[in-house]
């Protein structure tokens, strides 16, 4: 059984008198400990393959399933439960909450998956350590630079101890060595805690770190093998 | 309340602004309750010292001493009803000259001697009518007028020999002087003659109890008898300024709702990035409602906290003085948990629209 199972995904959406399809008949699965890439031009329907994955919204058809549980058409409210329980997001540009210290960042998302606030606070030390910033754990967002906060968005995603993680352009504020650094980080995780990934991105230069690699076009997925050719 | 919490730290600046607006609206609250309890007791507290639940009138005169005039006899009757003791009560407005030339306005009470508004209200202190004697309140005190003085009172020939001084009392804004029956009704109605005896007051005084059939008894003796709350209505201007002052509190509870509801509008429509991502991590709407409602309660109820104690050394500084003031613990708290409810009401308005923040706003690119 695959960590996360999308089968013949639709979403559309309307666009004056067009329906424009963001995803077009969409089939993915990828296993744990499998870094799956996914390019593609913006607008190419990227982020909506992670918003459907991710539980933040419900197809128009197809199913999505989660290890053994199919969130296809879940309530808001249980869609919510998945996302603290089973899925962890990297988002672009970090989304961190300014008001929050590094270390607090974490807890706030331990102990919305349930977790007692000395378990959160004992994981949240270490995985600030595993992503490298555990002096930095009382900097608030504002005293971090770009990668530092990618990499505490990426221990906070960890907490929480998710069956599936949802990477959307990661590097997209960094410069090449601190995305090959993020982008590395991110698939040593996968591969150690047998998480199943999936990273939206348009940066060919980290795609290489991925186990696999999938391009995505007017809202359908093509599946490559060699990815030195996607930018063609 | 873990986010909450730290919110109110790092934005604290923000906060703070805001709760200084919502300190200085109940400030404001705190001296209008001052001034309105200290208008109604300017207005009444002569009235409401009366040991009675009831006071009676002439029919069709609102229930306004000036405008009453009855028969000691009706008044009788009513005593001799059962469950109902009554006596004579007379009240009007003087203008008096005291011996070392002191003009003083006054509203004057006429008692029973030995009944039980003087035996109550004065313990026993109440000159007989042959003496021609007066007690006044502390108010006229406070005027000049002293014990031994003599008080000559306007449109009548009447000049009393003041024998005694009480607590504060007023009505109508004027200072309280309380004499015997007798010397009230000769100053009152012989403005010339002052030596006939006359048979009119212009009210009864009533202590009726639980089983007494108001109505009826006001029927049969062809009277207005009301409850003393009620007759608080026909003190001069009593209900103009309660009226007046019920509006201005009334729009500074709506004025805090409104703002308190448009700042909690701006507060939400900016940190929509952040509700969002709340949600998008998995937070429950619930949970991020009650966060922000937790946290603007915490502002309001510490931001009135500082206003009412602000309002409340503001008012000590003023009563005393010529302003009539009276900070009451009740009226404050009144107004003060007012305050927050119409806070509580402006924030629910402007805190609203989190439950319509889609969690996939976290997700930059899809809007
Ligand atoms: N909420 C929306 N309303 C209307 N159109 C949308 C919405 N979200 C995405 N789209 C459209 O769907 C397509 C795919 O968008 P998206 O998934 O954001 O792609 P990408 O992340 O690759 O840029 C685009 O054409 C976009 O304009
Ligand atoms: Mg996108």
């Amino acid at each position: 059984m695959s960590a996360l199972a999308l089968h013949d995904l639709c979403v559309s959406f309307g666009d004056g008198d067009e329906q424009i399809a963001a995803l077009d008949h969409v089939s993915l699965t990828v296993d744990g400990g499998e870094l799956v890439a996914v390019v593609g031009a913006s607008g190419s329907g990227k982020s909506s393959l992670l918003a459907v994955a991710g539980a933040l919204r419900s197809p128009d058809s197809g199913t999505v399933m989660i290890g053994d549980v199919d969130i296809t058409n879940a309530t808001p409210s249980d869609r919510a439960t998945v996302r603290r329980t089973k899925v962890g997001f990297v988002f672009q540009s970090s989304n961190l909450f300014e008001a929050l210290t590094a270390i607090d960042q974490l807890i706030y998302m331990g102990r919305l998956a349930g977790m007692s606030s000395r378990d959160a606070r004992a994981e949240a030390a270490r995985l600030l350590d595993v992503v490298g910033l555990a002096q930095k754990a009382n900097r608030r967002p504002g005293k971090l630079s770009g990668g530092e906060r990618q990499r505490v968005g990426t221990a906070r995603a960890l907490i929480s101890g998710p069956a599936v993680l949802l990477v959307d352009e990661p590097t997209s504020a960094l410069d090449h060595s601190r995305a090959l650094d993020v982008v590395t980080l991110l698939r040593d995780l996968t591969h150690d805690r047998g998480i199943a990934t999936v990273m939206v991105t348009h940066d060919l230069s980290v795609v290489e770190l991925a186990d696999r690699v999938v391009t995505m076009r007017d809202g359908r997925l093509g599946e490559i093998a060699d990815f030195t050719r996607v930018g063609d | 309340m873990f986010l909450a919490r730290r919110e109110l730290r790092f934005a604290w600046g923000r906060f703070a602004l805001m709760g200084s607006v919502i300190a200085l609206v109940a400030v404001l609250t705190v001296m209008l309750s001052g001034l309105a309890t200290g208008l109604v007791d300017d207005g009444i507290s002569g009235l409401r010292a009366l040991p009675v639940t009831h006071l009676a009138f002439q029919a069709h005169t609102d229930s306004t001493f000036s405008r009453s005039t009855i028969d000691v006899a009706t008044v009788e009757q009513l005593n001799d009803t059962a469950g109902v003791s009554a006596e004579p009560l007379g009240l009007s407005l003087f203008n008096a000259r005291s011996s070392t030339d002191v003009t003083v306005d006054l509203a004057l009470f006429g008692l029973q001697p030995g009944g039980f508004v003087a035996t109550d209200v004065l313990h026993g202190s109440l000159p007989d009518a042959a003496s021609n004697g007066v007690i006044i309140t502390q108010g006229l005190a406070d005027s000049g007028v002293h014990v031994g003085d003599q008080l000559s009172f306007d449109r009548s020939n009447t000049v009393l020999t003041v024998t005694g001084i009480v607590p504060k009392s007023t009505y109508g804004h004027v200072d309280v002087a309380y004499t015997a029956l007798a010397v009230w009704q000769v100053a009152t109605y012989n403005a010339l003659d002052a030596t006939t005896a006359t048979t009119l007051v212009s009210s009864a005084a009533i202590v009726a109890d639980g089983s007494v059939d108001i109505g009826a008894l006001a029927t049969a003796a062809d009277l207005d008898i009301v409850s003393k709350t009620t007759a608080f209505n026909g003190s001069p201007g009593y209900s103009a300024e309660t009226s007046t002052m019920t509006l201005i509190r009334g729009f500074l509870y709506v004025i805090a709702a409104m703002i308190l509801g448009a700042f909690f509008t701006v507060w939400t429509i900016q940190r929509r990035a952040e509700i969002g991502l709340q949600k998008a991590l998995g937070a429950s709407t619930r949970s991020v409602l009650f966060d922000a409602l937790g946290q603007v309660l915490v502002v309001l109820v510490a931001a009135t906290a500082v206003g009412v104690a602000v309002g409340l050394a503001l008012g000590a500084l003023i009563s005393g003085g010529t302003v009539p003031f009276s900070l009451q613990s009740g009226p404050v708290a009144a107004a003060s948990v007012t305050l927050i409810v119409s806070g509580v009401v402006g924030m629910l308005v402007g805190v609203r629209r989190i439950t319509s923040v889609d969690p996939i706003i976290a997700l930059g690119g899809a809007r």
